[in-house]
């Protein structure tokens, strides 16, 4: 595959390295100059110096015959207008659309991503924060494994005596929209649960849901604070 | 209501200009030096803050908004601030300054209008030296 890969820092430089190794065709576009130089001495990879935002250096990068672009760099709106860009102009008379993957660091970004058509993200900031969430809030809910490229992960709850999910039935716990129970484990027996199941204490539930409503599923299953949103935003005048 | 983002020097005269038409005009700029060089004529809201954070564009009552003008300096943020008004908030108009031509093209797609400075301004001169011809 011919891969675009917009964005020269960590990850950019790891992601050439790998794809390289995979066997696959790897063009870079970097602005900082001292990057594209360190990069091109270390790899063989078209490496391309300029601003990756831009229509025209896209074009000079071979855009038009990738498979798929990646955008990497530090900024999400670049990021958003690299994906754009890849997939409005230059997906033109293709056979097969350019397949468009971006970094996004700020998680709220999510859905405009999302509906500009942006066919996968990366969203290391919200990745790091619920290991370290998860790491740092014991007996909480345990991440299994995650779905649909991270839109649904499974994830499973020993319910605890202070549970507020103890003593109610399932169909009581008004859990979220997307989430499914998908199995109680109770005295080593495994039980499908059903909406009159009643929850006790010690029961280890397993969950699908959506990657947005874990906090909700942890509130209602295991019942705790609500995590704080980092603001910042100061108001003037 | 008016909402500009970007207090530099273009969003500094618009607001000026836009406030003194009785308009309702709320400015955002992540640098409080810049909102402040508005000076004390000015009697918008001002919100510091990025234009890409749906936070600070609720805070800045965009669901009321008739226009959003994007006009920093960073064309990318500019970009992606009218995305998120037209596409996430829905205001009836948004106008961005972006200079790429090619952008402009793509950005009309998602009605989004655009102003391109540099484009205006070498109209304009290139006019002043041939004469004003049609």
């Amino acid at each position: 595959m011919y891969i675009l890969v917009v964005g020269g820092g960590k990850i950019g430089y790891h992601l050439v390295r790998t794809l390289l190794s995979e066997g696959h065709e790897v063009a870079l576009i970097e602005k900082d100059i001292r990057v594209c130089e360190q990069i091109a001495e270390r790899f063989d990879v078209m490496v391309q110096h300029g601003d990756g935002t831009s229509p025209a250096l896209l074009a000079e990068a071979g855009c038009q015959r990738a498979d798929v672009v990646v955008a990497v760099a530090g900024r999400d709106q670049d990021n958003l207008v690299v994906c754009q860009v890849a997939k409005d102009l230059y997906d033109a008379g293709r056979s097969k659309p350019i397949r468009t993957i971006a970094r996004i660091n700020d998680p709220r970004n999510e859905e405009l991503f999302r509906l500009q058509g942006v066919d996968a993200l990366i969203s290391v900031t919200a990745a790091v924060a619920n290991m370290i969430d998860l790491e740092i809030t014991p007996h909480s809910m345990v991440h299994y494994l995650t779905m649909q490229h991270g839109h649904l992960i499974m994830v499973e709850v020993t319910l605890a005596d202070d549970s507020p999910a103890v003593g109610q039935t399932i169909a009581n716990l008004n859990l979220p929209a997307d989430t499914i129970l998908v199995t109680l484990a109770r005295q080593g027996k495994v039980m499908l649960p059903a909406g009159h199941t009643i929850l006790e204490s010690g029961d280890e539930v397993v969950a699908i849901t959506n990657m947005g409503q874990q906090t909700e599923v942890r509130r209602l299953l295991v019942g705790e604070r609500v995590p704080v949103v980092a603001g910042g935003n100061i108001r003037t005048s | 209501m008016i909402i500009i983002y970007g207090c530099g020097q273009m969003g500094q005269h618009l607001a000026r200009k836009l406030g003194k038409q009785e308009l309702n005009v709320t400015v955002i700029d992540p640098e409080r030096l810049n909102l402040e060089s508005l000076g004390p004529e000015f009697k918008g809201e001002m919100i510091m803050g990025l234009g890409i954070d749906k936070d600070v564009l609720k805070k800045a009552h965009i669901s009321e908004a008739e226009v959003f003008l994007a006009v920093a300096r960073d064309i990318n943020t500019n970009i992606m601030c009218a995305l998120v008004a037209k596409r996430l908030f829905h205001v009836p108009r948004v106008i961005a300054r972006i200079e790429d031509p090619t952008l402009v093209e793509l950005f009309c797609k998602f009605q989004i209008e655009t102003i391109s400075p540099t484009t205006a301004a070498a109209g304009q001169i290139e006019r002043m030296i041939l004469g004003q011809k049609g």
